[in-house]
């Protein structure tokens, strides 16, 4: 006999309004278990309790509260307490360097290793479409507002116009090519040291090399002769720069880009 | 409107007018749109500029000549192509007359729908301009050659270039776009316009400013062989370039010249470049 069927039993008879007694064993099992027979008295009062009123009063609601903490208290004599032990460090640590936990351990640093080392190039990893042709859609619009920055009589407004170009990724042609022809021919030595600034976090500059080669021998402006000629032997082809210095070895130049050629061949020596 | 356009050629002879004793001549000219953007362009061969804002109307210009530098004047003699060899001339005789200090000034000056041009292409006079003009004027100042150009009060652009002589700018918010080639750069900011970036360029003056407490800004300096001096709280480090090729496992850092500072958080550009002067900013 369990305390289920006791339960059973008790709800049967509530439930066909049975006024029967329980049997001796029954009787005996409820008298071996006080718990048990505080749980039958609960279920009879809540059985009849809520049938007598109407509606649920302050009365009902103060009855069920101390009946569901009877209830309560009962279910939880009847669970086994948990026991806490204090483990000493000898014990913490036998638990946790466990060949269990130490397997564990060792199979997820393998796992994080191994999609380290293998994980796709940043350029070789799948590319969200969409994602792609917003970014696009935003550089091409940078460019137009540069472009059309670019072309403006002041010469703020055109450092303004640079500043932009910076923003887009300096692959738009029109872009690129209107960059060079100012770089040419603006007439504020700001606004070229600025393209030329520009120009030196562009990916390449070998599509342009044919234009920055002769502005850099034949250029008048020290400032941006040296700024050119920086340009071209940082991003430039060998060809290139092999080009750029034999030609200004043999010029006459400004003390200052002479200067600063020098400096540049002493350090090709070294 | 149908635009209106005033043009004045003065020729000024020291014997007719009787201004001043250094032949000083005043000029007022009425804006075609009071009240509206205004810009006033300045382009001088020999002379000094100086344009100050003020908070009317019209555009005021005083304009006088002095003496250009005696090498300045070989300069332009020397310049002069050689008369071809011909029939010996006898010079017209000379006595009983005396030498007439030449005071004559050709300047001209344009106004069309609130753009205001001023040009002065003598070069064996030296022309002296003052100018007032609305606080909100954009400038575009150019001296070849000469003397300073000197600016205070303007809320509007600046451009400025001078070969010879100076720039000082006091009492502006720029832009300002300012370049010289061995001669200082000064300027005050009281206030800073954000939209759009600052230069000064000098490729052997100081460059020197100024910078009111409230102005947030993003300061760029360039310098190749002078020195730095910054009274700005901020530290200034240096902008670098770090590429990572993939090819041959080759990588590179390029540590470049321009160092950079945030001023108050940071905003638009001020560049400064030089490449022997000092650059100094205050606060």
């Amino acid at each position: 006999m369990t305390y289920q069927d006791v339960i059973d039993w008790q709800l049967e008879q509530l439930n066909y309004n049975s006024n029967a007694q329980p049997s001796p064993e029954m009787q005996d099992f409820i008298t071996a278990n006080p718990e048990l027979k505080q749980e039958l008295a609960f279920i009879k009062q809540f059985w009849n309790g809520p049938k007598q009123e109407q509606q649920p009063s302050q009365r009902l609601d103060t009855n069920f509260y101390n009946m569901l903490s009877q209830a309560q208290s009962v279910e939880a004599s009847r669970r086994p307490k948990p026991v806490t032990k204090v483990l000493s460090l000898q014990e913490w640590l036998k638990h946790w360097f466990s060949p269990k936990y130490m397997t564990q351990a060792a199979a997820l640093g393998f796992m994080f290793v191994l999609g380290f080392n293998f994980q796709p190039a940043p350029s070789q990893a799948p590319v969200d479409p969409g994602l792609q042709s917003l970014q696009q859609e935003v550089s091409s619009l940078t460019s137009m507002l540069a472009i059309s920055m670019l072309q403006k009589s002041s010469a703020a407004e055109r450092l303004t116009g640079v500043a932009y170009s910076q923003q887009s990724d300096l692959t738009n042609p029109e872009l690129m090519d209107t960059l060079m022809l100012m770089l040419g021919t603006d007439k504020s030595t700001s606004v070229r040291l600025a393209i030329l600034n520009t120009l030196n976090s562009a990916q390449s500059i070998s599509a342009y090399e044919d234009v920055l080669l002769p502005l850099a021998i034949n250029e008048k402006n020290a400032l941006v002769q040296i700024e050119l000629c920086r340009l071209l032997l940082n991003k430039g082809s060998n060809t290139a720069r092999n080009e750029l210095l034999t030609q200004l070895n043999s010029m006459k130049l400004d003390k200052d880009v002479k200067d600063f050629i020098n400096k540049i061949n002493a350090l090709s020596q070294v | 409107m149908k635009p209106s356009i005033l043009a004045a050629v003065l020729f000024l002879l020291p014997a007719t007018l009787s201004f001043t004793s250094a032949a000083e001549q005043n000029y007022s000219l009425p804006l075609s749109k009071p009240g509206e953007a205004t810009s006033l362009i300045a382009e001088v061969h020999t002379g000094t500029v100086s344009v100050s804002g003020y908070d009317g109307e019209t555009i005021e210009i005083t304009a006088r000549v002095k003496d250009v530098d005696p090498e300045d004047m070989e300069k332009v003699k020397r310049s002069k192509p050689p008369r071809q060899a011909g029939p010996e001339k006898k010079a017209p005789s000379t006595e009983g007359l005396k030498a007439v200090k030449s005071r004559m000034m050709k300047l001209e000056i344009e106004e069309e729908d609130n753009e205001v041009y001023i040009t002065s292409q003598y070069s064996t006079q030296h022309v002296v301009l003052d100018i007032k003009v609305p606080r909100r004027a954009d400038l575009g100042i150019e001296v070849y050659k000469g003397g300073n150009i000197s600016i205070s009060n303007i809320s509007g652009s600046i451009e400025a270039s001078a070969y010879q002589g100076g720039i000082t700018a006091n009492k502006v918010s720029g832009p300002i776009v300012a370049e010289t080639y061995n001669t200082d750069i000064v300027v005050n900011f009281d206030s800073f316009n954000k939209e759009n970036p600052t230069s000064l360029t000098s490729h052997k003056g100081n460059i020197d400013i100024t910078l009111n407490k409230q102005v947030a800004a993003k300061v760029n300096v360039q310098s190749y062989q002078g020195e730095i001096y910054s009274g700005l709280d901020s530290e200034f480090v240096a902008i670098e370039n770090v590429e990572r090729s993939n090819e041959n496992g080759k990588q590179s850092i390029e540590i470049a010249s321009v160092m950079s500072t945030k001023v108050n958080g940071g905003g638009q550009d001020i560049t400064l470049t030089t490449y022997s002067g000092n650059v100094y900013i205050r606060k």
